[in-house]
């Protein structure tokens, strides 16, 4: 009866090892499929997880669990897509640094790539994730069309805390994997690498340097030398550093790129740390210059950032009634922060002299019930006089926020903690703000969904206007989307579609040459 | 006595006439001269109008096409009240230059215009 038990213990363990399959990179050796290991391969394992050959086969047997423990242990599991050319079914998402290829499909199989480094601290990686107050980002995928070489994928992550590590797997297709290059603290001019929690960010052609690059944020929580690196996509070789100088601390993973002087080349970069801090330097010709501080938001006690973004806007400065019309072109800054495990989103002026502080944002929390949310005009005076404003969602968001015709969509989930893995049963809704004030733009402030909403796209729908829908599923969210009108604080209208291409008119100059005889 | 007085009487006329002939003649280059500027005002005026309506014909034909121009280039959108993420909404600065020539004289109308179109299914935002 025990041998019978026995067997079928092997088997089941034996089928969910079939089940999936499980890649790493041996150093000096090459890939490796985890589950079909030869015998020095086997002992390069063991003695990289300092445990004897049969530990090590013990421990290869429990993997599958300890990697679906690992895939149970967080919110932030949104999949990005992989494009057609490599297979439109699979979804990647990244655990710290361990990438599963997951797909809906039965008759395929589940991917993992594990990083070498990854390895012995594997079972640690639960409680990294199971933290809530802080944001765990997903690789970067490089697609085709950026790369220049047909039927590529490049996929640049970032690895765990206590092995930080990023590196970048080049495939052609799901069955070749390939380590493109690894950077650790051992790598040269990498000693002071002691976090890699961030979101690679690509620089696309800048004037000088030919190729691509990437901006990969050293989120290491005391004293760094180096806040970020700029490295070649192709090899990981070091470009730039920027130094750490104003006593700059615990830089979050979220950082974002401008083009400030429009010149089709983004020559801006704006980060900040976990606590709430914003910097901005300038990037030009592999150099970092003119590092200063934006806003420090700490007062608002985040825990982490999850994302930054830019946006160039016409914001009004002039104030209410007939002064209303009067408008600025600026750089905004929205960026989605955590606190307590929920989001407070932050628009704000990026100023050229002044440094905001909290108390310079107007707080524009929706309140529970709707018709208190009213606008006084000293609120709005002080939005377009000051920094701008913040407001405190109930959730976590889950996508970048969509910006579109001057409203803000906003994707949040309330995670069931019990049942992290199980994003269904938690629940979801759909914000959309007004960019300018943070009113709510639609009847209803914020529309309960069904199901946890993917990322969010504009399709035209048959009123002949946009619709705003979901796309993993397809499902109609907003039906008829709104644009904000300049012509009062709230005013809007119905986005029409053959309004679209619009075309406007910048400039015209007049030039008159030569003479009459 | 009688023939000095008729002599002088001839240099005086010739005189006079020759004075006379010179008034006339810068008279008449006065003349030629101000019809010349004014016309050449009017000149001015017609090609401009001609080069105008050239141009307004260019961006009309511009903004009716759908197929893309050649010279253009794609860049961020200029800032609106009602701004879009970039990923979604995408910009193509044009730039339509019209000429007209008449004799030695040339106009030139420079537009530059800014196309905002909604691609379908840009990037995605991920975090």
């Amino acid at each position: 009866m025990e041998f019978y038990r026995l067997g079928l213990c092997l088997l089941l363990c034996s089928q969910q090892l079939f089940a999936d399959s499980f890649w790493s990179h041996i150093p000096g050796k090459g890939s490796v499929q985890l589950t079909e290991l030869s015998a020095e391969q086997h002992q390069s394992l063991a003695q990289h997880l300092q445990l004897d050959a049969e530990q090590t086969t013990e421990w290869l047997n429990e993997l599958p669990t300890l990697l679906e423990t690992i895939s149970c242990s967080t919110v932030d599991i949104q999949g990005q897509p992989l494009p057609a050319y490599i297979d439109a079914s699979y979804q990647l998402v990244s655990y710290a640094g361990a990438l599963k290829f997951r797909t809906d499909d039965k008759t395929k199989q589940t991917i993992w790539w594990l990083p070498w480094t990854l390895l012995p601290t594997l079972s640690q990686l639960k409680t990294q994730l199971t933290d809530l107050n802080s944001h765990l980002h997903q690789p970067l995928l490089i697609a085709e069309q950026e790369l220049g070489i047909k039927g590529q994928l490049i996929i640049v992550s970032g690895s765990s805390i206590s092995q930080p590590a990023y590196f970048a797997l080049k495939l052609d297709s799901l069955a070749n994997l390939e380590l493109l290059w690894s950077l650790s603290a051992s790598a040269p001019g990498f000693t002071d690498l002691a976090g890699a929690v961030g979101q690679p960010l690509l620089i696309e052609q800048q004037k000088g340097s030919p190729g691509l690059s990437l901006l990969l944020a050293n989120t290491a929580a005391k004293d760094p030398k180096t806040l970020i690196y700029k490295v070649d996509m192709m090899t990981g070789l070091l470009q730039a550093k920027l130094a750490a100088e104003q006593n700059i601390s615990g830089v979050s993973g979220a950082m974002a790129l401008s083009d400030q002087n429009r010149d089709s080349v983004s020559d801006s970069l704006v980060f900040g740390s976990t606590a709430g801090q914003i910097w901005q330097v300038q990037l030009e010709h592999n150099q970092f210059y003119q590092l200063r501080a934006v806003a420090d938001l700490s007062a608002l006690n985040f825990s982490d950032i999850q994302f930054i973004r830019t946006l160039y806007a016409a914001v009004p400065v002039g104030g209410a009634g007939s002064d209303f019309h009067s408008r600025r072109s600026q750089w905004l800054v929205l960026l989605g922060a955590l606190r307590q495990q929920n989001t407070v989103f932050v628009v704000l002026k990026a100023q050229s002299e002044d440094v905001s502080s909290s108390s310079d944002l107007v707080d524009r929390t929706l309140p529970e019930s709707p018709e208190l949310a009213l606008l006084t005009s000293q609120h709005w005076q002080h939005i377009q006089q000051k920094s701008g404003w913040f407001s405190q969602l109930s959730g976590r968001l889950t996508h970048i926020p969509v910006v579109a015709a001057g409203v803000i969509y906003l994707n949040l989930l309330k995670p069931n903690t019990e049942q992290l893995c199980n994003i269904e049963q938690s629940s979801s809704a759909l914000m959309a703000l007004h960019l300018h004030h943070a009113s709510a733009v639609y009847r209803q402030p914020s529309l309960p969904l069904d199901h946890a909403a993917g990322a969010l796209k504009v399709k035209a729908n048959t009123q002949g206007g946009f619709a705003l829908i979901e796309q993993h599923r397809q499902q109609v969210l907003i039906e008829t989307m709104l644009e904000i009108s300049p012509d009062c604080t709230h005013c809007s209208k119905t986005i029409q579609r053959d309004s679209f291409p619009r075309w406007q008119l910048m400039g015209t100059y007049h030039n008159e040459e030569g003479a009459y005889e | 006595m009688m023939m000095s007085s008729k002599g002088f009487i001839l240099i005086t006329t010739l005189i006079l006439m020759l004075i006379l002939s010179c008034i006339s003649l810068s008279m008449l280059v006065q003349t030629q001269l101000s019809q010349k500027l004014a016309g050449s005002a009017t000149l001015s005026f017609q090609l401009k109008q001609h080069t105008q309506s050239k141009h307004l014909q260019e961006l009309k034909q511009l903004k009716q096409s759908t197929a893309e121009s050649d010279t253009f280039v794609i860049a961020p959108c200029p800032a609106n009240y009602a701004a879009w993420s970039d990923w979604i909404s995408s910009c193509e600065w044009y730039q339509v230059r019209t000429t007209e020539r008449q004799a030695h004289h040339h106009h030139t109308v420079t537009s530059v215009l800014v196309r905002q179109s909604l691609p379908e299914g840009g990037r995605d935002g991920i975090l």
